[in-house]
């Protein structure tokens, strides 16, 4: 079945080079211009990913996220002006699975999709799964991690944190969503733990730990661990 | 001089104006006189019925009240005179100057003292009221002066109304001189408005008006007013300054507001044409022709360096407009730095890039996006401008509070003389080549966003050739990683 995508974006033009470039890789796509004709065409159609510009005529790209998610789990990547690492940063807590920034090239638009997708589809998937992601192999019962097949001790914490990420490898992560996540709701704003953490795991998972090439920063916004196709 | 010419000028006045001028200026001994001869008439007239004190008491009456009314000159005149009369009129032997009897010497003695000492006191009484008048008078004009000049709108009007002050003042020709070069003209005194040293303009008063009496008064009123128009100056000046620094602020405003509609507007489309273009591009991999795909890559290539362009000046009007809100966050440098570097990994591919980061590196309160761009904006530069291949260094150090991100490279570096320049805005440096994509923009953020962050950034060569940017932040108070021992104190 070919995945149905709503493209909820106000500019013509670009509305038109999406449907163009969804269309070209086989995706059906539906699309609104406005927030309320965007949720309309939500409930009705039901699609399987959403593509959502936060500038919106008539109200908030943010209030369309927390309508959706009240409904549904469907992947979201948000569409944002650049600079607006706080839209993004609150689109993404708010339940945006990845975001783009505006102008992107059709690749990095589609990678994302792709990201969005299979992770709603890892989602359903139960945790105890084993993940594969580029050299890494995540083994989340025994809690090991093999890189390039050859086993890395890692700390209870370090094996938290990058569980979290595999299970939504391509995606971005923001910070408060990896304390969250890992540490617990009380600690969401201590990011200096985070990032202590993050380097240990780079030191032993990256071949050359300053050039992530696995653990990437996304400056002001968290982490992305990339997938193999990115 | 000017008394030469004043005697000059009294020679060819008509008779009757001597006169009267004559008596204008000795009208008190004139009244003097014709006291004596009233009190001394009445005195004579008296004499059979009275006691020679009671005739004394009359003429002493008359002396008495000229002193009221005229100066010590006049009422010792006065008192001489009628005790001279009084002697001659009164004390027999009648019509002769003659002191016969002890009683008599007593009586015209007393009379004498007692008409000088009451003189005397008289003269203090008049001069202290004249004084209070006077200064009142100076209070009251120098009131109605600063009343007059606080009104005026500008500098004409503030002259005429302070000349029209200074003439009732300092009688006709006094006059106020604008401006910090005045010239001394013949018979005029200079009375400068404002800090002697850098006087605002000269008051000119006509030298005789300062030369009568109570000329120290006079000088007294004529610096008070001279300060009082220096006062009305400045309020003038500062409420100019504050109109234009208002206007500029203005121009800036609607400057910084239009670039900033015209590039969010230019973003739009531009984005449809990247994303549109990168579309192509990939369709045009399946059914390939050459000179189309170049022609695509050629398009996509302008639209990012178009939008660069545009990102770039967003962020100088927004940060120079003083705008930009930081979102400052604790961040770790190094870990904008890896991040700047994995993205821009492809295009470093083929040069060696040497990292000198310390493992326990504190965070940094900083605003991610405006950091990343600054990073960025650095590394586009050392592509641009050094040869491709070059290595490239980027070191972090942290001492004594401050942060401190040195760039270094082998390019060709940067003259001395333009290490400054090259910050300024649509600066470019005479290594830059017309279309190399440069814009002058780049480290004109670069600076903006280590300003906005309190930090600095400047440009130093680096021996052995090339150059070296340094970055440098002050972080005071600063969550040390060393804190957090490392993979202990929070493991699940």
């Amino acid at each position: 079945m070919t995945p149905a995508i709503l493209v909820i974006e106000d500019e013509l033009p670009m509305r038109r080079v999406l449907r163009t470039a969804l269309g070209g890789e086989g995706y059906y796509v539906w699309e609104a211009g406005t927030k309320s004709e965007g949720l309309s065409t939500f409930n009705k159609r039901a699609p399987q990913a959403i593509l959502l510009d936060l500038g919106l005529p008539d109200g908030d790209g943010l209030d369309v996220v927390s309508a959706v998610r009240e409904l549904s789990e469907v992947p979201i990547v948000v569409i944002s002006a650049r600079g607006d690492e706080r839209m993004q940063v609150l689109a993404l807590d708010g339940g945006a699975n990845d975001y783009v920034t505006k102008p992107f090239r059709e690749a990095e638009l589609l990678a994302r999709l792709r990201a969005a997708l299979r992770s709603a589809a890892a989602h359903a998937t139960p945790h105890e799964e084993r993940l594969q992601i580029g050299p890494l192999r995540i083994h989340p019962v025994e809690r090991r991690v093999y890189v390039n097949g050859e086993e890395v001790a890692l700390t209870p914490t370090e094996f938290s944190l990058l569980h979290v990420m595999a299970r939504q490898a391509g995606r971005v992560v923001t910070h408060r969503q990896l304390l969250r996540e890992v540490w617990g709701a009380a600690y969401v704003d201590d990011t200096q733990y985070l990032r202590v953490f993050m380097r240990q795991l780079r030191q032993k998972l990256e071949p050359n730990p300053n050039k992530p090439q696995l653990l990437v920063t996304t400056p002001g916004i968290g982490y992305r661990l990339r997938a193999p196709n990115d | 001089m000017s008394a030469a010419r004043a005697s000059s000028e009294r020679r060819r006045a008509p008779a009757r104006e001597l006169v009267l001028g004559f008596f204008r200026q000795h009208v008190g001994f004139v009244w003097g006189a014709l006291t004596n001869v009233i009190t001394t008439s009445l005195a004579f007239w008296v004499a059979p019925h009275a006691q020679l004190v009671h005739l004394m008491i009359i003429h002493l009456l008359g002396a008495v009240l000229i002193s009221t009314r005229f100066g010590m000159a006049v009422s010792t005149f006065t008192a001489i005179t009628g005790a001279l009369a009084f002697d001659y009129y009164c004390i027999p032997p009648i019509f002769a100057f003659a002191l016969p009897d002890p009683h008599s010497v007593i009586t015209f003695a007393g009379m004498l003292v007692v008409a000088l000492s009451v003189c005397w006191l008289n003269q203090g009484l008049r001069l202290q009221r004249a004084a209070a008048r006077e200064s009142e008078a100076r209070t009251q004009a120098l009131c109605e002066l600063s009343l007059d000049l606080s009104q005026v709108a500008d500098r004409a009007e503030l002259s005429s109304r302070a000349e029209r002050h200074l003439e009732r003042l300092f009688g006709p020709g006094a006059r106020l001189v604008l401006g910090a070069r005045g010239h001394l003209e013949d018979g005029f005194e200079m009375q400068p408005v404002g800090e002697p040293g850098q006087p605002l303009g000269y008051v000119l008063i006509d030298r005789r008006r300062l030369q009568r009496a109570g000329a120290g008064e006079r000088r007294l009123l004529l610096a008070a007013c001279a300060d009082r128009v220096a006062d009305a100056l400045k309020r003038l000046a500062l409420g100019e300054a504050a109109r234009r620094a208002e206007v500029d602020a203005e121009m800036e405003r609607n400057r910084n507001a239009l670039l900033s509609a015209v590039s969010h507007d230019m973003k739009t489309p531009l984005a449809s044409i990247l994303t549109a273009g990168t579309s192509l591009l990939s369709a045009s991999q399946l059914s390939p022709s050459k000179l189309g795909h170049e022609l695509l890559e050629t398009i996509v290539e302008e639209a990012e360096r178009m939008n660069g362009l545009i990102t770039n000046l967003l962020s100088v009007t927004r940060l120079e407009a003083g705008r930009a809100v930081l979102n400052r966050e604790l961040e770790g440098l190094d870990d904008l730095v890896f991040g700047v570097l994995s993205r821009f990994s492809g295009r470093l591919s083929g040069r060696e890039v040497t990292l000198d980061i310390p493992d326990a590196l504190p965070m940094v309160p900083v605003d991610a996006g405006l950091v990343d761009q600054l990073l960025v904006n650095l590394l586009e530069n050392v592509l641009r401008y050094t040869p491709a291949a070059s290595p490239i260094e980027i070191q972090i150090t942290y001492q004594h509070g401050v942060m401190v991100l040195n760039v270094s490279d082998r390019g060709p570096g940067v003259a001395a003389a333009e290490r400054d320049k090259v910050f300024d805005k649509f600066y470019r440096g005479q290594a830059a080549k017309r279309n190399d994509g440069g814009t002058g923009l780049g480290l004109t953020i670069c600076r903006a966003v280590a300003r906005a962050h309190d930090g600095d950034i400047c440009i130093l060569p680096r021996p052995g050739g090339g150059s070296t940017v340094r970055f440098s932040l002050p972080c005071p108070s600063m969550v040390q990683a060393d804190l957090l021992p490392t993979g202990t104190r929070l493991q699940a």
